[in-house]
């Protein structure tokens, strides 16, 4: 049976007074316009079912106090939405360290999702029409594995978040060249 | 660039073969529910004879054969001392380059078909990539050899170790290559016990299991009927014993599950004969396989998770399996034919030590493990048992209610699901040494996760209401393959737990700067 190579582990204890701590970090708020987008993204989600249910109504005559019933729930299930988006806009946050990107989102089910900037493999800026309109846009990183973003930093208006990706970048540019430095000196 | 690598190659003329075999085992592998369906479609239409079926059937074979001579007159391939390049497509020809030092696992496959003419299916797989990146459906075993030993020496990355490795001398057949001391070997019995347990036997039953469940139901009627023509059993008798249909049915389930049981060890015997597991330097090399020999190198140094898995019957007969996760093996990917986790099979408790030492690259038992909070399972019994018994205890004390039986099936039910959860919830546990993080959860098997924190991709950590008020948390560990998931630990726990990784990857990287 082969000797493990047991000299190759090392298990030392770590001062954890030592340890960063990234319940210090103070989280950057979304930018204002967030609850006006996250507002208006909802009527449209919703409104192709708001005319679906009034069309109903008017051709296939169903009776009044259902139709209405029926409109006034979808009304209700929207605004209800609408507003929790606005609110929960209120507790996302992000905050960029020098090693690794914060975000929380969640307003009864609360996420604090934390990656570290040497994990990241790619990363993207995106905004679709109405991001756009608001001015807004979302930073889409992605590390090692991942089918889909590992983390998405929404409700960021343009310019920080370009700003945001080209830092990440720079990072990401300076980590690989001194790793090929590093590799090259070894070789 | 060596001499070797000036020009492209083909594939040797015996390899149409095998991509003609390939290809049809590929397409009854992926298509087996269609070509059951369809099967079954012929056996009942009056509208297809035998005739129509065989023309069919040679058409397609005959499809199959061109399609393989086209691919093989495309396929080039191309190999310098630091890349491979191949180059192939039937309508739109498409050309990989692959270095060497990126790889990250070296299969090699020799089905019997190929060993007459001394060929070999060669595959490089490298992180990031859902599939095998770089795959030769048969070429030169000499040749085989020769790549893998150029991926060695680039990633024992010295040009030195090249030189060496030319040195080599070719081997003629992968079954005489010289073997190392195994690490781990199995025997039968081992491998037919993986068989047993390993999740092949429902992936049988769910192809075989409804066709002749309704086979047995089509014939039941028939059969009574004959035993009754013969004056075995009287139907008017049997009318007053459904507990013997009853019984005749469950046997014939149990022996239907049985016959899946032991053709699930049979395959697992075929497919894994002779398993065994060798090093070589920082490499794990697994080879196994009766009618298909297959070989599969592991960079430990890629190698970022651990999983040991009881299932069950494993556990009633003490056997586990293991299994090595590297980056890039794509999330929850089960095929049997495209698995790309380095599987090691048949494993008896007594071994399971030795065989997750040599995984992990050093010592390893299993910890002692800490339980999760208890809350986990006492909001479940609050949220689903307590429910379905209360409800049963109110159907039982209704006075109008005259059959109580579905009131206390009912209360049955709950608390056995009550019994469910709380096994499961024994069966959670975590243990973290500084360096590596471990969880245990399962239900009467078990599955154990094992990694070094550091290899982590990101935390998350979410917090219901409920844990909130109760300064719990759910911790979320991304690792390459997928996510690792610590439920109802102490916030300050978790909060520790992440700081930790932060902590760890960063100095690991900035270590390496």
């Amino acid at each position: 049976m082969n000797e493990l190579p047991d000299d190759r582990f090392s298990n030392a204890q770590l001062p954890s007074a030592s340890i960063p701590d990234y319940r210090e970090v103070h989280f950057e708020a979304v930018d204002a316009r967030f609850g006006r987008y996250a507002i208006v993204s909802t009527l449209v989600l919703f409104a192709p079912y708001l005319i679906a249910a009034i069309v109903a109504r008017w051709f296939f005559a169903i009776p009044l106090f259902a139709g209405l019933l029926a409109i006034a729930g979808l009304l209700g299930l929207t605004l209800g939405v609408a507003g929790y988006r606005w609110v929960a806009g209120g507790f996302r946050g992000w905050a960029l360290r020098e090693h690794d990107l914060i975000a929380r989102s969640g307003v009864l089910w609360r996420n604090i999702t934390a990656l570290p900037i040497v994990r990241i493999q790619h990363l993207e800026t995106s905004h679709g029409p109405l991001e756009r309109m608001f001015g807004l846009a979302r930073l889409k990183l992605y590390t090692a594995g991942g089918v889909s973003a590992d983390l998405v930093v929404i409700g960021l208006a343009r310019e920080p978040a370009e700003q945001l990706r080209e830092h990440l970048v720079e990072q990401i540019r300076v980590r690989e060249s001194a790793l090929s430095n590093a590799d090259a000196e070894n070789v | 660039m060596s001499e070797h690598g000036e020009c492209w190659t083909a594939l040797p003329i015996a390899a149409v073969g095998a991509l003609y075999l390939n290809g049809i085992q590929r397409l009854v592998r992926e298509n087996l529910v269609v070509l059951f369906g369809a099967g079954t479609g012929f056996a009942v239409s009056d509208a297809l004879g035998w005739y129509e079926f065989a023309l069919i059937g040679m058409l397609v074979l005959a499809v199959g054969l061109l399609v393989a001579v086209i691919y093989h007159r495309r396929f080039r391939y191309l190999v310098a001392d630091d890349h491979i390049r191949v180059r192939q497509g039937l309508f739109e020809q498409t050309q990989v380059k692959v270095r060497f030092d990126r790889v990250q696992n070296v299969s090699f496959s020799q089905p019997v078909y190929l060993k007459p003419f001394g060929l070999t299916r060669l595959g490089l797989e490298t992180p990031g990539a859902a599939q095998t990146e770089v795959r030769l459906p048969g070429i030169r075993t000499s040749e085989a050899e020769r790549i893998h030993d150029l991926v060695a020496a680039c990633q024992d990355n010295g040009a030195a170790a090249v030189e060496d490795n030319g040195l080599r001398e070719p081997e003629a057949d992968l079954q005489a290559s010289a073997a190392p001391a195994a690490v781990f070997s199995t025997r039968i019995g081992d491998l037919f016990g993986y068989g047993l347990t390993s999740n092949q036997v429902w992936i049988l039953l769910a192809l075989f299991g409804a066709p002749v469940s309704n086979w047995i139901e089509r014939r039941s009627s028939g059969w009574v009927s004959e035993l009754t023509a013969n004056g075995l059993p009287d139907e008017v008798w049997l009318e007053h014993a459904p507990w013997l249909l009853g019984l005749a049915a469950g046997g014939l389930i149990v022996a239907l599950a049985l016959a899946l049981m032991l053709l699930s060890g049979l395959l697992a015997v075929i497919r894994f004969y002779d398993y065994r597991l060798t090093r070589d330097g920082g490499r794990l090399k697994s080879r196994s396989g009766w009618f298909d020999v297959r070989e599969k190198t592991l960079n430990q140094s890629r190698l970022h998770s651990m999983e040991l898995v009881q299932t069950a019957i494993g556990r009633a007969i003490g056997h586990w399996y293991a299994l090595g996760h590297q980056a890039g093996a794509g999330h929850g990917e089960q095929g049997l034919a495209t698995d790309r986790r380095f599987l090691i099979p048949g494993i008896h408790s007594s071994q399971l030590e030795t065989v997750a030492a040599a995984l992990v690259g050093h010592s390893w038992q299993e910890p002692d493990w800490q339980p999760i909070d208890r809350r986990f399972r006492n909001r479940l019994w609050a949220r689903i048992v307590s429910p379905i018994f209360v409800s049963g205890l109110v159907l039982w004390m209704l006075p109008q209610w005259s059959a109580q039986w579905p009131a206390a099936v009912l209360m049955l039910a709950s608390l056995l699901l009550g019994a469910v959860i709380h096994q499961n919830y024994k069966r959670w546990g975590f243990a973290f040494d500084g360096t590596r993080v471990q969880i245990r959860r399962g239900l009467i098997g078990q599955r154990i996760s094992s990694f070094e924190i550091a290899r982590c991709q990101q935390f998350r950590l979410t917090c219901s209401p409920y844990q909130r008020r109760h300064g719990l948390a759910s911790l979320v560990l991304r690792l390459p393959h997928g996510d690792a998931t610590i439920p109802y630990l102490q916030r300050e726990l978790a909060d520790d737990l992440a700081n930790q990784l932060l902590f760890q990857v960063e100095q690991a990287q900035t270590q390496t700067l």
